[in-house]
């Protein structure tokens, strides 16, 4: 019997030298039943020209302009897979992990999402031990996964209606978590299963990050959590928008709060609110967005 | 040997490059780890760790959710892990830091800087911070009366029409 298919689906945006090193990394992979798609998101570098001319198996998608993580979606629905690999423009799964998290999907039918444990490529090696071991042990919350590095089933999400597009950037991940676990499937951490992530040498001082990172955290909330839930959540991001502010000397908490009022029609028709127990088993970290700014 | 506890409070990744810096601002110390539930047994690949600690909550440091250590466990330094260049947006854990078993309290940034932080300056920048507290939630509380109610039609209207 042939191997299942799997897609892996990475975005390009200005980033060729990092694609290639991924792009190359992946080519090693001796998984027999495997596509690669690689979604461009209007790259002025030559990407697209590079990948086509030096991975010609490569599938390439051009979405035309920067749609953010909604382009991933047009890969998503592009793949043939039964299992689709998440991967960014620079990081790239382990050669064996492939196998491995197919292995690990075929023997459990309620595991929706495996979570790969993401390293940063430069030091890993050095610092781990090589390991064979499935998991062992399990925390009593989920955390979701990381999507520099995370296989999914096709059919469970395409279900939750893949990444949210309107979030453009971060926090696409949570809110994606939160729907496959409130349909009952699972969310698994594998420690042996490795994808390797470049990780930025230095503090790259933007407002992208905690803007986007703020306002989805409010977006999210509203989308998905019960009415009180939701109503307790925003009071306590709200005002830790105001303090951190002042703590950090910025105004771009602020901003994003209000742009997130501003705009929620763009979530409109979008919240399905999941069970509560979904939401008190979830460890998603609304928080993390007030450290990213200095 | 110089023994040190890091408080895992960024990512792993993060923990990869900074680990060797670690080992050389410390002369290749023993390292215990604490860390939350869901990133031990990825911790416990690591050669160098020498102990990893169970955080045993799943929401993050605080002051008044204290670790557990073994009877007269200690440690000569405790290295917070801070996601940042300025520690900014930690004060959490670095408040928490001062319940631990250390002697003393070092901040290991983004680019691996590993600097010493007084308990004093701790408890000043939480003294600071009270006063922001206090105008943040006054400002919460106006911004509230303003937003909530349109907030609670959004979230009810849609919450019946996808029931």
């Amino acid at each position: 019997m042939s191997e299942p298919k799997v897609s892996i689906v990475m975005l390009c945006w200005n980033r060729w030298e990092d694609v290639n090193v991924s792009l190359t990394r992946i080519d090693q992979i001796d998984y027999s039943n495997l596509e690669t798609i690689v979604v461009d998101n209007g790259s002025t570098d030559g990407s697209q020209k590079n990948i086509r001319e030096q991975f010609p198996l490569v599938k390439l998608i051009e979405a035309g302009s920067n749609l953010g993580i909604e382009a991933y979606n047009l890969g998503f629905e592009a793949a043939k897979g039964e299992f689709i690999l998440i991967i960014d423009d620079d990081s790239y799964p382990a050669k064996e992990s492939i196998e491995r998290m197919v292995q690990k999907f075929s023997e459990n039918p309620k595991l929706g999402v495996c979570a790969f444990d993401v390293r940063n490529a430069d030091d890993y090696d050095q610092v781990a031990k090589t390991s064979n071991s499935a998991s062992t042990t399990q925390s009593s919350y989920s955390t979701g996964f990381n999507g520099a590095g995370a296989g999914v089933r096709k059919e469970i999400f395409k279900k939750v209606g893949f990444y949210p597009g309107e979030f453009f950037l971060y926090m696409n991940e949570a809110d994606c978590s939160l729907r496959i676990r409130d349909l009952g499937y699972e969310i698994r951490f594998f420690p042996d299963l490795i994808a390797y992530h470049k990780m930025a040498a230095k503090n790259r001082k933007s407002w992208r990050a905690p803007f986007y990172y703020t306002r989805n955290s409010f977006w999210l909330i509203w989308k998905n959590y019960p009415v009180s839930t939701a109503l307790k959540e925003t009071l306590s991001l709200s005002f830790r928008c105001f303090y951190h502010s002042m703590e950090q000397l910025t105004f771009i908490y602020i901003k994003a709060l209000f742009s997130a009022f501003w705009n929620i029609s763009k979530i409109a028709g979008k919240r399905f609110p999941v069970k509560e127990e979904v939401v008190n088993e979830m460890r998603i970290p609304l928080y993390l967005c007030f450290t990213f700014y200095r | 040997m110089t023994n040190i506890l890091i408080v895992r409070s960024a990512p792993i990744q993060q923990l990869d490059a900074s680990l060797s810096k670690i080992n050389q601002k410390f002369d290749s110390p023993s390292i215990s780890i604490l860390s939350h539930k869901h990133a031990i047994e990825l911790l416990n690949k690591y050669e160098c760790l020498d102990k990893c600690i169970t955080y045993p909550y799943k929401e993050s440091f605080d002051i008044s959710r204290k670790a557990k250590f073994d009877n007269g466990e200690g440690f000569d330094h405790g290295v917070v892990m801070v996601g940042n260049l300025t520690g900014c947006g930690f004060q959490n854990v670095l408040f928490f830091a001062l319940t631990l078993p250390v002697r003393k309290i070092w901040i290991c940034n983004l680019i691996g800087e590993v600097t010493p932080i007084s308990r004093a300056g701790i408890i000043l920048k939480c003294i600071r911070n009270q006063a922001f507290k206090f105008l943040a939630l006054l400002s919460t509380a106006v911004f509230s009366v303003v937003a909530f109610p349109f907030l609670f039609c959004f979230l009810k209207c849609k919450s019946s029409s996808s029931a």
